[in-house]
């Protein structure tokens, strides 16, 4: 497999947008609510990158895998299922209105992680 | 303020407390105060928008079922999505304000923010997970949005370009760490070409005729006993024209819609003569434009309306280019020196309920829009003034009609950007500097032989049409002319520069979202001397730089064929001309910029490190990079040693303004290698915007002794807040030694006055004088900010009496009220500067 058919197959679950489905209301633990989890500035969608997980890692997998060094970070997204992820700390919201800006580790606007609040 | 004390109090007393706000609200007629009044705050307040505020569900719904139901329709994509657009503007709720005299909104209500689901799947998920502006009932609505967002995900023009761009460039800028915005024809700045549009000769109806033409010719050729790779490629423009129409046709009829509406109001509710007198008038001008060209002011400003609420329904505009005073003021001219139809009251009630129609537009926009540009919804900066096509003053009576409606009515977006030349008359000045001393923020003040000459310069644009140039968004001139208009500036091309000098440290690899984003350059620490690491700092700026304008060259190749944009290309000379999409690069000029943020960071980083390190060897590199590794935590007294011991930018020093100029110079070499798909340059424009607040959380640690989390400075080579300490002459002459033609596309300075000392004729003496100094040395940009401390204090403590405090936060004006308060600290924190 070349470099670039690796980075495809773990990059593209990050381009694939959001549907129907995925709009439905998340389980207990999930990336957007972890400490760990960095919200793109880019968007608000969802899109996001853990903090302590690299390339390669997979939550997901039975059993997780999880990869701590590399130069690349591990794409995921804010509903994304973090149940098996031994790295999740669930966080406390700091900042719930929204009306201020420029710190998005704490604020999430997700419409799905407040109603779980 | 109560009604009996604003009653009670004279124009006289609020002016003299500088309170502009509420003289205004007593100068401006009842009319224009209604109309003021009326409409509701758009723009992001920090990062949401204000209760009430709503987004429109209706074109949305439109655009869905439309496309549902053409998905299986024998029509070119270009043709579906005419006929798309046809159905939102044929079927859109339109209302007429009470008062107004000029109609059209983006929206179907007036406190609704248009949303149009077909250009980006992200927007649309932010759309639904925006917990405040679902409107009622919300459960309801929220299935709808559902629905939409499942319909458009993997169809939305995003959706088309994301697998066709570079992966590994595609996931740095989702990382949102150097850089912001789409690559996307339908989501930036589209600037219009004017000159096609604008000058009289022509509108909708007239336009048509010329399609006509062109199908007619090209219909003969493809049926001539022949075939080539002319005629092969001939239907796709005949694709095109065929879009064009359904447009333009679409336009002409929402327009007749809206004049029905007045007469039915007119002839059967209406009991107020005057009034009456009034919806009729609106009638007649709905029925004149778009079809054809205006004859009256009115009529002017309404065709200049229907064209920006058809753009915005075709497109997510964050700008709003133009030069109105250039446009309109024939129409001025006529109606009020030469007919005397209108009195010059009459015309600037008119000129005021412009800008105010322009204030209400706002269409649903993503967290960086709305984060980056707080408190408004775009950057409508608005060009006024400047030479015409043969150098001569172009200033007339409407542009004073601007400045004086712009002080009645205050709205923060849109705001003017003043194009002055030697020949501009005292008269003009003297209104441009009102507007500055009511504390607007506006009008910046532009160098418009500079501009002319730097547009010459990076673009290749004849002297005649560089002289008609407009602001495409904040800063970045653009002539409306056939080849020389961009018709979509794609705002992923948009650097946080701070990551330049932040990577040099960490080689490339980004420590805030985790992954490898810049270039691999050796460790920091191996570098012998300040040249190995200044190279190192030009690597990774190329490396940026490249990211960015890679996808933007890639999608305006594509978008003609994945996402065209027919109605912009219906009131294009060059597209009616030859029957290809506007975003065509073969038949446009070219005029892209990179917009450098967070730009000034890199110079005085650059000087620290050079002086600290390198020649007092006061510090080891080892050192300085643990040091911004710890974000300086534990590392207190060497950070103050690199915040106070280190030249700053800004102060007459040629220690670190040398290093200022050789970064311009390696950007402007850089800047002819890389090249547009039209294949012309890319310079860069350093600028904020609020993008200074927004990335704070986003840089890391600088050798300027800056930690994360603190703001960035503000402008694009204003000073750091507090840092320039020589007095408002230091700065200019600093900024002066830049080469502001050669050098790079545009300079945004931010810089504050005393309003106590700029009061009186003294005062306006004052500001000429340093605006004679900023002229001589060469600037192209400057913009004020003339509201004192205690005002802005007492507004952070109590914002209700304050609502209609505006500032200057970048290349924008916005209520003080609705601004983070990051971003209103760092606007106190700037330094006001003693002029005389």
């Amino acid at each position: 497999m070349s470099k670039r058919d690796e980075k495809r197959q773990a990059y593209t679950s990050m381009l694939i947008p959001q549907t129907q489905t995925d709009l439905q209301k998340p389980g207990d633990k999930v990336c957007g609510n972890c400490k760990n989890f960095l919200e793109s500035s880019w968007s608000s969608d969802g899109r996001g990158a853990c903090n302590i997980l690299k390339f390669g890692s997979n939550i997901h997998s039975q059993p997780p895998v999880y990869i701590l060094e590399g130069k690349d970070g591990y794409p995921t997204k804010t509903l994304h299922d973090a149940s098996a992820c031994k790295y999740y700390e669930k966080m406390t919201f700091v900042d719930k209105d929204g009306y201020e800006c420029s710190d998005p580790q704490y604020r999430r606007v997700m419409r799905q992680l407040q109603d779980k609040e | 303020m109560a009604q009996a004390a604003l009653k009670n109090t004279s124009i006289e007393e609020f002016e003299k407390k500088q309170e502009w706000w509420w003289a205004a609200e007593k100068r401006r007629s009842s009319r224009l105060d209604y109309l003021r009044k009326a409409i509701w705050k758009k723009g992001a307040i920090g990062g949401l928008y204000a209760p009430g505020v709503k987004t429109d569900l209706e074109q949305a719904v439109l655009t869905t079922n439309m496309a549902r139901s053409l998905e299986n329709a024998p029509d070119p994509y270009v043709v579906k999505s005419a006929k798309i657009f046809a159905h939102v503007l044929d079927n859109k709720t339109i209302f007429i304000t009470d008062h107004a005299q000029l109609v059209g909104y983006t929206g179907s209500l007036p406190h609704t923010m248009n949303w149009n689901p077909s250009i980006a799947s992200i927007l649309n998920a932010e759309v639904f997970n925006d917990p405040t502006s679902i409107p009622d009932p919300v459960d309801k609505n929220q299935a709808v949005i559902q629905d939409i967002v499942g319909y458009w995900a993997g169809k939305s023009d995003l959706d088309k370009m994301m697998p066709v761009f570079d992966m590994e460039d595609m996931m740095k800028m989702l990382s949102g760490s150097i850089g912001w915005g789409v690559p996307l024809a339908r989501g930036g700045y589209s600037n219009k070409d004017y000159e096609y549009l604008m000058t009289g000769k022509r509108a909708f109806q007239e336009i048509l005729e010329e399609i006509d033409k062109k199908i007619d010719e090209a219909d003969e050729l493809v049926h001539t006993p022949v075939a080539n790779k002319e005629i092969a490629l001939m239907y796709d423009k005949l694709n095109n024209w065929e879009a064009m129409k359904i447009c333009l046709e679409a336009g002409i009829r929402i327009a007749k819609r809206y004049a029905r509406l007045a007469r039915i109001i007119a002839e059967n509710f209406e009991e107020d003569p005057k009034r009456k007198e009034e919806l009729l008038k609106i009638a007649a001008a709905c029925e004149r434009v778009p079809a054809h060209p205006p004859r009256t002011l009115q009529e002017s400003f309404q065709y200049d309306i229907f064209i920006q609420m058809m753009s915005r329904t075709e497109a997510i505009e964050g700008a709003w280019p133009c030069r109105p005073d250039y446009y309109h003021g024939p129409y001025y001219d006529k109606d009020v020196n030469i007919d005397k139809t209108l009195t010059p009251e009459e015309a600037l009630d008119l000129v005021g309920e412009f800008l105010i129609r322009a204030a209400e537009v706002c269409q649903f926009k993503p967290k960086f829009a709305r984060e980056g540009l707080q408190g408004i919804d775009g950057t409508w900066v608005w060009t006024m003034g400047g030479v015409d096509a043969n150098g001569r003053d172009a200033c007339n009576d409407l542009t004073i009609a601007f400045m004086q409606a712009a002080r009645l009515v205050r709205v923060a977006n849109p705001t003017f950007a003043f194009r002055w030349h030697p020949h501009v008359q005292d008269k003009v000045m003297r209104e441009v500097f009102e507007c500055i001393r009511h504390g607007l923020g506006y009008p910046s003040i532009r160098h418009d032989p500079i501009l002319i000459a730097n547009a010459m310069h990076w673009h290749g644009h004849p002297i005649e049409e560089a002289r008609l140039w407009v602001h495409q968004a904040c800063m970045s001139p653009n002539p409306p002319t056939k080849h020389g208009y961009q018709p979509m500036r794609m705002a992923n091309a948009t650097a946080n520069c701070a990551k330049i000098i932040e990577y040099v440290f960490t080689s490339g690899f980004d420590k805030i979202v985790n992954m490898q984003v810049g270039a691999e350059t050796p460790d920091v620490t191996t570098f012998k001397d300040f040249e190995e690491f200044f190279a190192a700092w030009v690597t990774q700026m190329k490396t940026i730089f490249s990211i960015l304008v890679r996808s933007v060259n890639r999608a305006r190749v594509l978008a003609p064929t994945l996402t065209p944009r027919p109605f912009l290309s219906a009131i294009s000379e060059r597209s009616v001309e030859s029957g290809l999409d506007t975003l065509d690069p073969s038949i446009a000029r070219g005029n892209a910029w990179i917009t450098a943020f967070t730009w000034v960071e890199n110079a005085d980083s650059l000087a620290a490190v050079k002086k600290l390190v390198f020649e007092e060897k006061k510090y080891t590199m080892a050192e300085l990079k643990e040091a911004l590794d710890k974000n300086w935590e534990g590392y207190e007294e060497m950070r103050l040693d690199f915040v106070k011991n280190a030249p700053k930018w800004g102060n007459d020093d040629d220690y670190v303004d040398s290093i200022m100029l050789r970064c311009l110079d390696e950007c402007a070499k850089f800047s002819k290698e890389i090249k547009c798909p039209c294949g012309n340059n890319w310079p860069i424009l350093p600028e904020n915007v609020s993008g200074n607040i927004h990335y704070a959380n986003i840089v890391g640690a600088l050798p300027n002794g800056r930690r994360l989390g603190d703001a960035l400075y503000d402008g694009g080579i204003s000073p750091g807040p507090g840092l320039d300490k020589n007095g408002p002459t230091a700065v200019l002459k600093s900024c002066g030694k830049i080469d502001h033609i050669t050098q790079g596309r545009a300079f945004l300075l931010n810089q504050r006055l005393s309003p106590t000392q700029l009061a009186g004729e003294k005062g306006y003496q004052l500001w000429r004088a340093y605006m004679r100094t900023w002229a001589d040395l060469g600037l192209d940009h400057v913009q004020f900010n003339m509201v004192d401390d205690s005002t802005l204090r007492a507004a952070q403590k109590d914002p209700e009496k304050y609502q209609e405090v505006i500032v200057r936060v970048a290349g924008y004006s916005a209520h003080f009220v609705d601004i983070s308060r990051k971003t209103q600290d760092n606007i106190i924190q700037r330094t006001v500067q003693g002029l005389g």
